[in-house]
């Protein structure tokens, strides 16, 4: 359980000194007259803290609900992640339909190893009811890119 | 008294108007949807609904907002008693017992045991808001920026307490919150912090990004793994009216599960997970049949059940009174509440009481909605269910694209929802608790407004935090949380000892 711990107490803990490191550099203040830097400071020397706290045993609390019986595969986590990534960055750039659509397919032939023309004709579907229902109908402003709409 | 009826009165009149009779019937029916379906949980579905309930008004938009919680609890126990899938963490108990009923034939009374459990306590709950809430919100008119932070440091404690699991994870998280919320502009003199010169970073780290990344996509992530549909119910769903015995046995559990779930609701932290668990053990301790409990009784289901909807009752009541939100999914009432530029509160009832007392009624309201959908709909709310997750799965990561995008219509917050969600499965991987980052990122900016104000009123003076009673009792309170569960590991640990001794 502590060899599980040790990777995220040493994330969280190098995250922790970077931000304090980044707090110092705004004006501090004192204790009776904290400055803006002063709750991000301490803040993150007290996830240092407790960062490191993760590797000793505590008492714990209540049980939480169980977790995911089935982890996800880890490929599949990372390219959704980077697909969705990717949409936010050619957003603007492609606009909301293109963009969508070129996401939709991605995600049904790429992850969910359809065949593209299926992929292609649910997408096509999807994303023109979208854009009725949140362009039409919710008044959504979306970034046009090339096509007229 | 009279004073309360006719506020309920008029509570009505605002909530029965076409409007928000629609806004209550929608959240309620959509809670319903998300509360069957695994892949999207209410706090997700909030955050992405919150920036199309922009052109609404205030009052639709929160009664909306609350019907999708409430609207979840129902929808989360129907998939537990036919499929043994928990539709929401809230329902896990209810598989328990109500699966087993089911199995033997007693789908019908199982599912409307629950329907009616959840009715009454969501009454309970309505009853409790409009008797807690208005004196609460008046005692919180009397709090200034001490007490706030007094209140605020309590609720933080509360919910490291009971996130579940360890609480150096909890405060963990609580932390990183806190540090999520520091970007931006300083609260006080509107100094840059973190925003390494970037014009996005100092509007700060948006609501929806978080939410919906945290509680959103790392749900369908964790998810991806199951790309099918699980299996039909094969059974037939008869008699939905329980027995005179099934009465008799589930009603006292009923009530109990209210009034536990009501109370605990309040507490930050708690949520609507802890008061189902624990009013299971109440019930099988109270039972006079404890071996039933796990084949089928009831009670094990009728408790459970009305201590989570009561719960979401509950945990309204600080939202209302204090504006100080205690569980994730209040969190986005409350960010509900700031888009339409009305502060939850103390003043909410005096500024707005068409809204307050309106949402309040709207509770009722969707209940009743609730009761009359739930059970002629089981068959539909089922066949949700048999639609593949592959199907589903780039529809909702769309619906989270969209709802981030259009609250501030930058595609940056699209690209920050996909590494929040990251951050999020990986939390749920490795048991770091969601709750306590979320609450610390909402009050993170309050509290530290709160104490600043406080020191720079008292001149650099201390004794301004402990100068009010309020304040006083709030941190006996404090320390009370903390000593109580450090004190019962000690006992453990010396009783232990002196068992293990020859």
């Amino acid at each position: 359980m502590r060899g599980r711990a040790a990777a995220p107490a040493l994330t969280l803990f190098c995250f922790a000194i970077f931000t304090a490191w980044q707090a110092l550099r705004l004006r501090l203040g004192a204790l009776n007259s904290p400055g803006p830097g002063f709750f991000p400071f301490w803040m993150a020397v007290g996830l240092a803290l407790a960062s490191l706290a993760l590797l000793l045993p505590w008492p714990s609390g209540p049980e939480g609900p169980p977790g995911e019986a089935t982890p996800a595969p880890l490929r599949g986590v990372l390219m959704v992640t980077g697909g969705l990534a990717a949409y936010g960055a050619l957003l603007d750039v492609l606009g909301f339909v293109l963009a969508s659509f070129g996401f939709l397919v991605f995600l049904w032939a790429a992850i969910d190893r359809q065949p593209l023309f299926r992929s292609v004709l649910r997408a096509g579907i999807s994303v023109s009811a979208a854009y009725l229902l949140f362009d039409s109908l919710l008044r959504v402003q979306f970034p046009r890119g090339p096509l007229p709409f | 008294m009279a004073g309360m009826v006719d506020s309920l009165v008029y509570g009505f009149s605002v909530s029965l108007t076409p409007w928000n009779l629609l806004a209550c019937l929608v959240g309620a029916v959509v809670g319903t949807i998300i509360g069957v379906l695994p892949g999207l949980g209410p706090v997700a579905t909030m955050s992405l609904l919150l920036p199309l309930t922009l052109r609404m008004g205030p009052t639709p938009a929160i009664i909306l907002l609350s019907g999708v919680f409430y609207g979840a609890m129902y929808g989360g126990s129907t998939t537990a008693i036919l499929l043994n899938i928990p539709g929401e963490a809230s329902s896990v108990v209810s598989c328990v017992d109500g699966y087993q009923m089911a199995q033997k034939g007693r789908a019908g009374p199982a599912l409307a045991i629950c329907a009616w459990g959840s009715f009454v306590a969501g009454t309970i709950g309505v009853i409790g808001i409009t008797l807690l809430a208005p004196p609460l919100a008046e005692l919180a008119l009397a709090f200034g920026p001490p007490e706030i932070t007094a209140v605020l440091v309590l609720s933080f404690t509360l919910v490291i307490v009971f996130a579940g699991g360890s609480r150096a994870r909890a405060a963990c998280m609580a932390l990183l919150g806190f540090l999520l919320a520091a970007v931006g502009q300083d609260p006080v003199d509107a100094t840059p912090r973190f925003d390494f010169r970037t014009f996005t970073l100092l509007d700060g780290v948006g609501f929806a990004p978080l939410v919906i990344g945290v509680f959103g996509i790392a749900e369908v992530l964790a998810n991806l793994g199951n790309r099918g549909a699980p299996e039909r119910y094969r059974g037939r769903i008869t008699g939905l009216w329980p027995t005179r015995e099934d009465w008799k046995t589930a009603g006292p559990a009923i009530g109990r599960g209210g009034l536990l779930g009501f109370f605990m609701g309040i507490l930050p932290g708690m949520g609507t997970i802890i008061p189902t668990f624990l009013s299971y053990a109440l019930e099988r301790r109270l039972s006079g049949h404890p071996e039933r409990f796990g084949h089928g009784a009831i009670e094990g289901l009728a408790g459970p059940e009305s201590a989570n909807n009561a719960a979401t009752a509950g945990s309204m009541i600080p939202l209302l009174a204090l504006g100080i939100p205690p569980s994730a999914a209040v969190a986005v009432l409350a960010a509900g509440f700031l888009t339409h530029g009305v502060p939850p509160g103390p003043l909410l009832i005096a500024e707005h009481p068409d809204l307050f007392w309106g949402v309040v009624t709207s509770m009722y309201t969707g209940n009743v909605l609730l009761l009359l959908l739930n059970l002629p709909l089981v068959g539909l709310w089922v066949r949700l269910l048999t639609i593949p997750y592959s199907y589903l799965f780039p529809l909702i990561l769309l619906f989270c694209a969209i709802g981030t995008y259009s609250v501030a219509n930058n595609p940056w917050d699209v690209f920050l929802m996909a590494v929040f969600g990251l951050l999020g499965y990986v939390m749920r991987r490795l048991d770091f608790p969601a709750v306590p980052l979320i609450l610390t990122f909402v009050l993170g900016r309050l509290f530290e407004e709160a104490v600043r104000q406080s020191l720079a009123r008292s001149r650099g003076s201390f004794a301004v935090f402990i100068a009010h009673p309020i304040a006083l009792v709030t941190w006996a309170l404090t320390a009370l949380v903390i000593l109580v569960p450090l004190v019962a590991a000690a006992r453990r640990a010396l009783v232990g000892r002196g068992e293990g001794r020859p």
